[in-house]
């Protein structure tokens, strides 16, 4: 069974990367509210 | 002669009157007595029929906020809170108990001859990887897309709507973030497989003959049956839909506008409704529906009589191979 450990360790380390890069402006305005108005400058 | 003249001129008066009295209401309402500026513009719901939605310009910094009205989303909001709810009900539920009563009627399916002792390698530790990187990522994508669906219904009796707000909240930034890995499983699994995956001519005699899971015969096969193969084209097929509509609602307006994202989240939610009912069978065929063949995923190796039963072709290619430990290939 150490390919399924191997395999979900793996799930959780790349979730863990996407999650880093897209809440640091990898992707602008990625999985946001579409409406939101977060991030406005007044 | 007055006093008749003087009596036709009271009655002419009194007559006059109620002549006056009654026609007075109804010359009021055929004559405004207010004028209405916008009496003679467009109405809304005669603008909503001509362009199917309103919108105009909005103070907010994001111009889609100036759409006032879109009835699209009408049938939208109808189709995720009735419909899919009826297809996701349906295909779950009824796969279940299709699985129930096929385990109470036809059992375990064992291997015929016993186990040989002898074993072969079925899938080497970067398949076994792939498999169990999607297989737990899927697991995590399909309870937290279920909550999706049912979850404010079924969970917030029980756990109160503070406690399933914090919960959904966690779904589905999972749900998000595994979206990444379990696309590249179903990427790396559609190169890995593809060779043994294209329909043949064995696969038509596997299906008539019911794939030895309906009825008693074993049809021969190679290394995946026609079962194992549509398995495969769900998993490329589905999670290919699943991962595409999936990433137009998490960029949204990146490639669509709101009228695409409906119809991308409609297409996500029947897919992955339907992808979990198959799944279903998929798990139960891999553990308690067949004797050896969590094998093939657990340690990667399947005993040589399950081979036999099961992929007898590949079994004889295995051996000509020199594979098998214990059999020699003939000469």
């Amino acid at each position: 069974m150490r390919a399924f450990l191997v395999g979900c360790l793996a799930a959780i380390l790349l979730a863990a990367v996407a999650a880093f890069a897209l809440n640091n402006g990898a992707i602008p305005n990625a999985s946001q509210n579409v409406f939101s108005t977060q991030g406005v400058r007044i | 002669m007055a006093s008749s003249t003087s009596l036709r001129f009271f009655i002419a008066t009194l007559m006059l009157c109620f002549a006056a009295a009654f026609t007075a209401p109804a010359l009021a309402q055929q004559q405004p007595t207010s004028v209405n500026p916008t009496a003679q513009s467009v109405k809304e719901q005669e603008l909503l029929k001509q362009l199917q939605k309103i919108q105009g310009r909005s103070s907010l910094p994001d111009a889609r906020t100036g759409v006032l009205e879109q009835p699209e989303g009408r049938n939208w909001r109808q189709f995720h809170q009735v419909t899919l709810r009826w297809v996701g009900a349906i295909a779950i539920l009824g796969m279940l108990s299709i699985l129930v009563l096929f385990y109470l009627i036809r059992g375990m399916v064992r291997i015929e001859q016993g186990r040989s002792g002898s074993t072969l390698v079925r899938f080497n530790a970067f398949e076994r990887f792939v498999h169990w990187m999607t297989a737990s990522c899927f697991i995590v994508l399909a309870i937290s897309g279920l909550n999706i669906t049912f979850g404010k219904e079924l969970l917030t009796p029980w756990i109160g709507p503070e406690a399933f707000a914090g919960w959904a909240q966690w779904a589905k930034y999972a749900h998000n973030y595994l979206s990444f890995p379990f696309t590249l499983g179903v990427v790396l699994m559609f190169l890995m497989w593809i060779a043994w995956n294209l329909p043949t001519g064995v696969d038509a005699k596997w299906i008539a003959e019911g794939g030895g899971i309906v009825g008693s015969k074993h049809p021969p096969a190679r290394r995946f049956n026609a079962g194992q193969k549509v398995i495969y084209w769900v998993v490329v097929l589905g999670g290919g839909a699943a991962a595409v509509t999936g990433y137009l609602l998490m960029f949204p307006f990146y490639a669509t506008d709101v009228s695409g994202m409906q119809t991308a989240q409609m297409v996500h939610g029947i897919v992955g409704l339907l992808f979990i009912a198959i799944m279903l069978a998929h798990i139960y065929i891999g553990t308690i529906g067949m004797q050896g063949a969590f094998e093939a995923m657990g340690s990667g190796e399947v005993d040589v009589n399950w081979a036999r039963q099961h992929h007898s072709l590949w079994l004889d290619k295995q051996i000509e191979k020199g594979r098998v430990t214990g059999i020699t290939p003939a000469e």
